[in-house]
């Protein structure tokens, strides 16, 4: 058998499978529906005013009035402290210049910094003439941030690397010891090297298959833009997905495991990769780079969520090269381990 | 007891992995559970880049300043995309680039740093406060003496009011309580995701044609078989939830004031009862392994994004809100959902989920005697 009509059957296993279509693609689209419904708002519309409560006739009321961010209320500490346990101020002014808060928090330590600084004019010993507050030592640059954008991009980061389930499959079922299609295999001149490549470009081609489909989808209905540089966006999925393939084929390799608990094996791992890379939200991604540093710069999938993002948003290649070495670096390893492992093995009885 | 056994043998074959796996998702678990204690005021820390290209007193000064009460990470090469991409994905609050002339531009009245924020960020308005403050008390004080003086302003700017908690002790139980909380919601979605997919997978194997059909014409009756499949699930349920429950209590036992021990635990032996029940549907469904992994995460992962476990419900949007309601992963949050819940605050939530459970297994026996009904030798 040629190694394209090989290549065919191989896909045509896969392609009649409704599970492997619906875990390849339809898990895919249905969470970037859940994303693009559940993460709109995630960033919020703006800011809002601190609410602040003030005991009547207070001295400091007319200088509180006149901060462009705050919004002072005069109330009785009783009232205050209700409308602070219904969320309704962050804090308020005692008689005594004290601030009373039900909670830390940045509005309650933004409110202390303006306290704080009126306090400290007066015990400054500085004239009050010598402040000016038109002064400008500042430039702002608007840097908006869009930390959602990090969980499509760890979805696809994911998705590319599914190629590995399909391997995984493959590598299973050539195994003479785990299955009948493996022994004929192992008993007939067919090319192992022949058969894996067949495999490999079955698993890619069917990979990619479904990627486009995702990306499409989200280009299409994601309101931002994810994808302005589609050429090395394709390049780095291809190298991902070669990447994935290679990875199932070392699991695949495990003995005397079955495949559902391989592709088991492989769905945890790569779904804690993809938590770690940011795909249930900016704060484990953040959590993880805080308390874990060297977790997500060795993790593959974070690596690509990553490139993604700075290829597609920030306009930078830095790290892209890096990436696809170290993609195609994972995968040659990989095949080569397998292609030893494989060979010159011998069974007492199959 | 022999179904029973089989089962239990298979789940011990796994035992390496099982471990290995509930320690990798209860360490994400622990990550959630991260808050600050709330018996005293704590001033909020930012994250803040100072990039450095100066080397002046004036800067020595404002990263002294800024470094008080924050995060500060001071660096001198100036790599404007990264910093740029650090604020967009929300790992630095902010960023201060410090100009190499600082000193001149300063005496001139000209801008003498750039600050990078989100302006939608309350963080936008502090960062910005702190550096406008430290320059104008600078200003005054060399419009008074004639000086640039940083030491004086920096122990000026020491000077601070009073802040109270008004009632340190609910405040304190409120924070303790916060993290269980984010624990706690965490571990239900671990408890779904492993159980469904665990179970599940196992599921597979026992509902393999050539076994069923043994299991069909042996002596046996479906319903110890049934009871002896549940029996061995249940207790890996069990296992889980205790693995969970006494994790979080062994990770926050000096953090447990106001929390609310005994819902919790009921909480979460009923999500593991009903991520059972589901899972019993499932498998009477289907023994495509792909089926079952691409279910189980869906409905985890779809769950826990609707109930608001990864981020938080009041940013959802009131539709996501409305739908979140009749989810079981919602009652199962809403039923140890403030500090001081009670029995009865928890009543309506508790049955909600067990109706869930009931409904679920209703279902599942339906589709399991369809299946056995299409059974020929």
């Amino acid at each position: 058998m040629g190694i394209f009509k090989m290549t065919y059957q191989m896909m045509l296993i896969n392609f009649k499978d409704f599970g492997y279509w619906f875990w390849t693609l339809l898990y895919p689209l249905l969470l970037s529906t859940l994303f693009i419904l559940t993460t709109s708002n995630i960033t919020g519309d703006g800011m809002e005013d601190i609410p602040v409560g003030i005991t009547e006739d207070h001295q400091l009321t007319v200088i509180l009035e006149d901060v462009e961010f705050l919004e002072v209320t005069e109330t009785t500490e009783s009232k205050a402290l209700t409308l602070m346990e219904d969320n309704e101020l962050s804090g308020f002014i005692t008689e005594n210049n004290e601030l009373l808060v039900t909670d830390s928090g940045l509005d309650q330590t933004i409110l202390e910094s303006v306290l704080n600084e009126i306090t400290q004019m007066f015990e400054s010993g500085i004239p009050p003439e010598n402040f000016s507050f038109d002064n400008d030592f500042i430039v702002e640059t608007h840097a908006d941030r869009e930390p959602q954008v990090v969980m499509f991009y760890s979805l696809i980061a994911m998705m590319v690397f599914y190629t590995m389930f399909s391997s995984i499959e493959f590598i299973t079922t050539v195994q003479p010891n785990l299955s009948t299609m493996g022994a004929r295999f192992q008993s007939s001149p067919y090319s192992k090297v022949k058969l894996l490549m067949a495999s490999a470009v079955g698993a890619l081609s069917l990979g990619l298959l479904t990627n486009f489909i995702i990306i499409t989808y989200l280009m299409i209905f994601y309101q931002g833009t994810l994808f302005s540089t589609l050429l090395p966006t394709v390049i780095l999925l291809i190298f991902g997905n070669i990447s994935g393939i290679g990875i199932g084929f070392a699991i695949g390799l495990f003995p005397k495991i079955n495949a559902n608990f391989k592709t088991f094996v492989g769905l945890i791992v790569l779904l804690a990769l993809t938590f770690s890379a940011g795909m249930i939200g900016p704060g484990v991604r953040m959590l993880v780079n805080e308390h874990l540093p060297l977790l997500n710069s060795l993790n593959p999938v974070a690596r690509v969520t990553d490139t993604l993002f700075r290829i597609n948003l920030m306009d930078n290649f830095d790290d892209y090269m890096m990436t696809l070495g170290i993609l195609i670096g994972i995968a040659v390893v990989m095949f080569i381990f397998t292609l030893f492992a494989l060979r010159r093995k011998q069974y007492d009885s199959l | 007891m022999t179904v029973f056994k089989g089962m239990l043998l298979h789940f011990w074959r796994y035992k390496i992995m099982v471990i290995i796996v509930t320690f990798l998702f209860f360490g994400i678990a622990v990550l959630f559970a991260q808050n600050q204690s709330g018996e005293a005021f704590e001033t909020s820390s930012m994250d803040i880049k100072i990039v450095n290209e100066a080397d002046s007193e004036i800067a020595d000064g404002l990263i002294d300043h800024l470094s008080t009460n924050n995060d500060v990470d001071v660096v001198n090469d100036y790599d404007r995309d990264q910093v740029v991409e650090e604020i967009y994905l929300m790992e630095i609050d902010g960023a201060v680039v410090i100009d190499e002339n600082i000193e001149s531009k300063f005496v001139n009245g000209a801008s003498a740093v750039e600050l990078f924020t989100d302006p939608r960020g309350t963080g936008s308005i502090h960062l910005n406060n702190e550096v406008s403050k430290y320059f104008r008390f600078l200003d005054a004080d060399y419009n008074y003496t004639g000086t640039v003086d940083t030491e004086n302003t920096l122990s000026t700017l020491e000077h601070g009011i009073t802040v109270n908690i008004a009632d340190p002790e609910n405040t304190a139980e409120a924070s303790d309580f916060e993290g269980m909380k984010f624990y706690t919601n965490f571990a239900g979605y671990i408890i779904m995701l492993l159980l469904l997919m665990f179970i599940g997978n196992i599921m597979t194997e026992f509902n393999q044609p050539e076994l069923r059909d043994r299991v069909r014409v042996s002596p046996l009756k479906t319903v110890s078989y049934t009871a002896q499949i549940i029996s061995a699930q249940s207790i890996m349920g069990i296992f889980s939830v205790l693995i969970l429950f006494f994790g979080g209590i062994f990770i926050r036992w000096d953090s447990l004031d106001g929390v609310p021990l005994d819902k919790i635990f009921v909480a979460l032996l009923l999500i593991s009862l009903f991520t059972l029940s589901l899972q019993f549907v499932i498998s009477s469904l289907t023994t495509n392994k792909f089926l079952i992994n691409g279910i189980a995460n869906f409905i985890s992962i779809g769950m826990a994004f609707l109930s608001g476990i990864f981020i938080p419900e009041e940013v959802l949007g009131e539709t996501v809100q409305n739908i979140a309601r009749f989810l079981p992963l919602y009652h199962f949050t809403q039923i140890y959902a403030e500090p001081g819940i009670t029995w009865s605050d928890s009543f309506t939530h508790v049955t909600i989920l067990l109706l869930f459970i009931i409904v679920m297994l209703i279902i599942g026996i339906i589709f399991e005697n369809k299946r056995k009904s299409s059974f020929n030798l």
